[in-house]
């Protein structure tokens, strides 16, 4: 019953992304109907991609992420620890599996929205009469879950590290703290530009695939994992 | 029959149940061949660990008061001879009666006389005396 | 040793500076129903997070029905053998009543549905009712349900009273020694409720200020206990001494009053042989047992 109790822990945060998901849609239509624009309809495109990919998918990850043991609560971000882990903890479930299961519920709502962001994306580019070729956005997916997978498994290690509370908190300001360096980025080699490998722009555009960013959210989103399952081993409550 | 327990009393819980089922017997409330309730029922009706229960009803097995027959329950044993149960109680009443006459007479109160008895009895490990 | 259902030896645990736990030797005999006794801090909520390991000691072993409590795949068999009431009573806020049942029963194949449905009436529990409209004696109730329904073979209980009226710790009283009298179940329960322990139990453990003061049969350990009340001639405070060995002592005028544990023989021995007037010797409750004790170690 651990699943549907994941479930019950993510369904009003899942009632929120969904909501994120249609203004996100909403958003793209308007960018995409605007004529009255100076820039062409793929550069409007890109940036929201951009805007997709390092701010909005970031804050989902954030929303979604849970260690499943730490807080127990579906609704608000709760200061403090709540008392019923000690409950859950003397039962005979380990606690790698309650970490796992709550991740994988997360990840999976997370990867959900991320994939029809991008489809809705696509398909409005489409139908707007912009004239975008599909595979100029769906191409950009993977670069997208890439970015979110790494960042999900931050914001993982963030809630075995903190309560709820401190764990939103910190997660959205490195979000913050992470977009706003975009600027200095930019005087960065191409490859080493996340919004630009991220978004996916590069690679729709050259071919490229910046291996140094990707490589580094990979790793990113593997060790945080990692190391959530190992501090929430060890964690004394 | 209904017992009432006193756990901070001093007096071990095991020894004040077969006190009171003693006490049963020689008033005729407890009759030779009558039933005592089994040990989970009991322990659960006075609220008291079923091991202490146990205790007691061994004791009293050992002591000749009652018989425990394997899947049947304890009994009264029907061969007690309550004649002998009221004679030794007989033989020390009046020895009680003088002393703790006596001790009133003195101006001692109620409780002064049972905390001397009481003392007596510890101090001559005389409860425990009655463990086998 | 797999005849006793918890066994601790040397358990060291410092949060910060300070020892929580200071060297705790205890154990508990199978089917035993034995109560935890300490004050405020006292280390009893510690050491039952380090026999579920919800912490780990620094020093020492703990054994739950013969396994490690700090192996990892033994401490979840331990815990599938094991049922235990918090000291904190929270539950899941998203869910029922009947949703915490069924998904603490998910857990436990050797489930008693039928004391499941006699604890839900004997505590006047309703599937329906949200786990955030239950008040704190509830919320206990509905654990000593979760706790007694499980069919397990050891029962931990941290303040299993808490928030209960009369009729409620009656009803877990009862529970509690049904339990026992039928399934042979140990249990080991702290509580403030000294009178309600004496009732019930069998076995006692006295933990302060990290230690153990005693541990062992309840009746054996209040026949040793008695409080020695020695009247002397002349003002007693010289011959405080000479009774400091045989435990916490309190000397006021011509009065020395002695916590004697053991060898209550040789302290009125020694009474008498220097010319005391007035030697009684009293029996304790268990909470007079506790205080003394407790407040002896602190002189």
């Amino acid at each position: 019953m651990m699943w549907r109790k994941s479930w019950w822990e993510c369904r009003f945060r899942v009632v929120c992304v969904a909501l994120i998901y249609l203004s996100v849609s909403a958003g793209a239509l308007l960018l995409l109907l605007n004529h009255g624009a100076s820039a062409p309809p793929s550069a409007r495109l890109n940036f929201y991609v951009i805007l997709l990919a390092c701010l909005i998918a970031p804050i989902v990850t954030v929303l979604l992420a849970g260690s499943g043991i730490n807080s127990q609560t579906s609704w608000g971000m709760l200061h403090g620890f709540h008392a019923s882990m000690y409950f859950l903890l003397s039962l005979p479930v380990s606690r790698r599996r309650a970490l796992l299961i709550r991740s994988a519920m997360g990840g999976v709502f997370t990867a959900l929205f991320v994939v029809l962001s991008v489809c809705t994306i696509s398909l409005l580019a489409l139908w707007s009469g912009t004239r975008i070729p599909p595979n100029q956005v769906l191409g950009r997916l993977p670069f997208i879950l890439l970015g979110a997978f790494g960042l999900f498994g931050l914001s993982t290690l963030l809630t075995i590290v903190f309560d709820e509370f401190w764990a939103g908190m910190l997660g959205v300001s490195i979000i913050g703290f992470f977009f706003g360096m975009e600027i200095a980025f930019q005087s960065l080699p191409i490859r080493f530009q996340p919004a630009e490998i991220l978004s996916g722009q590069q690679f729709i555009l050259t071919g490229a695939v910046g291996w140094p960013v990707i490589a580094f959210f990979f790793l990113l989103g593997v060790i945080s994992m990692a190391a959530s399952v190992y501090l929430v081993e060890r964690k004394e409550y | 029959m209904d017992f009432r327990l006193n756990p901070s009393s001093g007096v071990p819980i095991y020894l004040q149940l077969m006190e009171q089922i003693k006490h049963g017997i020689e008033t005729a409330a407890l009759q030779p061949g009558d039933q005592l309730p089994g040990i989970r029922k009991l322990a659960e009706s006075v609220v008291m660990n079923p091991n202490t229960v146990a205790k007691a009803y061994r004791e009293l097995e050992h002591e000749g008061y009652i018989e425990v027959r394997h899947g049947a329950g304890a009994f009264i044993s029907a061969k007690l001879n309550t004649r002998k149960v009221h004679d030794r109680m007989d033989l020390v009443r009046p020895l009680i009666e003088k002393a703790v006459a006596q001790a009133a007479k003195i101006g001692l109160s109620d409780e002064e006389i049972r905390r001397l008895v009481e003392a007596e009895l510890l101090k001559h490990g005389g409860i425990q005396g009655t463990k086998r | 040793m797999t005849d006793e259902a918890i066994s601790i030896h040397g358990l060291v645990k410092r949060y910060g500076g300070n020892p929580a736990l200071d060297g705790l030797n205890l154990s508990v005999p199978r089917g035993a129903l034995a109560g935890f006794v300490g004050l405020n801090g006292a280390g009893k909520t510690t050491t039952l997070r380090i026999l579920l390991q919800m912490a780990r000691a620094d020093a020492g072993s703990a054994r739950v029905l013969g396994l490690n409590a700090a192996g990892h795949v033994e401490s979840l068999d331990i815990r599938r053998r094991t049922a235990f009431v918090p000291e904190r009573k929270e539950l899941f806020p998203y869910m029922t009543v009947g949703e915490v049942i069924a998904f603490t029963k998910s857990f436990y194949p050797g489930w008693r549905g039928d004391l499941e449905k006699r604890y839900l009436k004997d505590f006047a529990l309703r599937r329906e009712q949200k786990i955030t409209q239950l008040s704190k004696g509830t919320l206990t109730k509905l654990h000593l349900l979760l706790a007694f329904s499980r069919g397990a073979e050891l029962i931990l209980l941290d303040e299993p009273t808490d928030g209960l009226d009369p009729l409620g710790v009656e009803v877990f009283l009862q529970a509690l020694v049904g339990l026992v009298a039928e399934d042979g179940v140990t249990v080991f329960f702290s509580s403030h409720r000294l009178n309600e322990m004496e009732q019930v139990a069998d076995y006692l453990c006295i933990i302060h200020q990290g230690r153990a003061l005693l541990n062992g049969n309840l009746d054996e350990l209040k026949a040793a206990c008695r409080r020695v009340v020695m009247v002397f001639h002349d003002d007693s405070r010289a011959l405080a001494a000479e009774f400091a060995a045989a435990g916490p002592l309190k000397q006021d005028g011509r009065t020395l009053t002695v916590l004697a544990n053991g060898a209550v023989d040789s302290v009125v021995a020694r009474a008498r042989g220097l010319g005391a007037r007035s030697v009684d010797v009293q029996p304790l409750s268990l909470r007079e047992i506790f205080l003394d004790l407790v407040r002896g170690d602190a002189q």
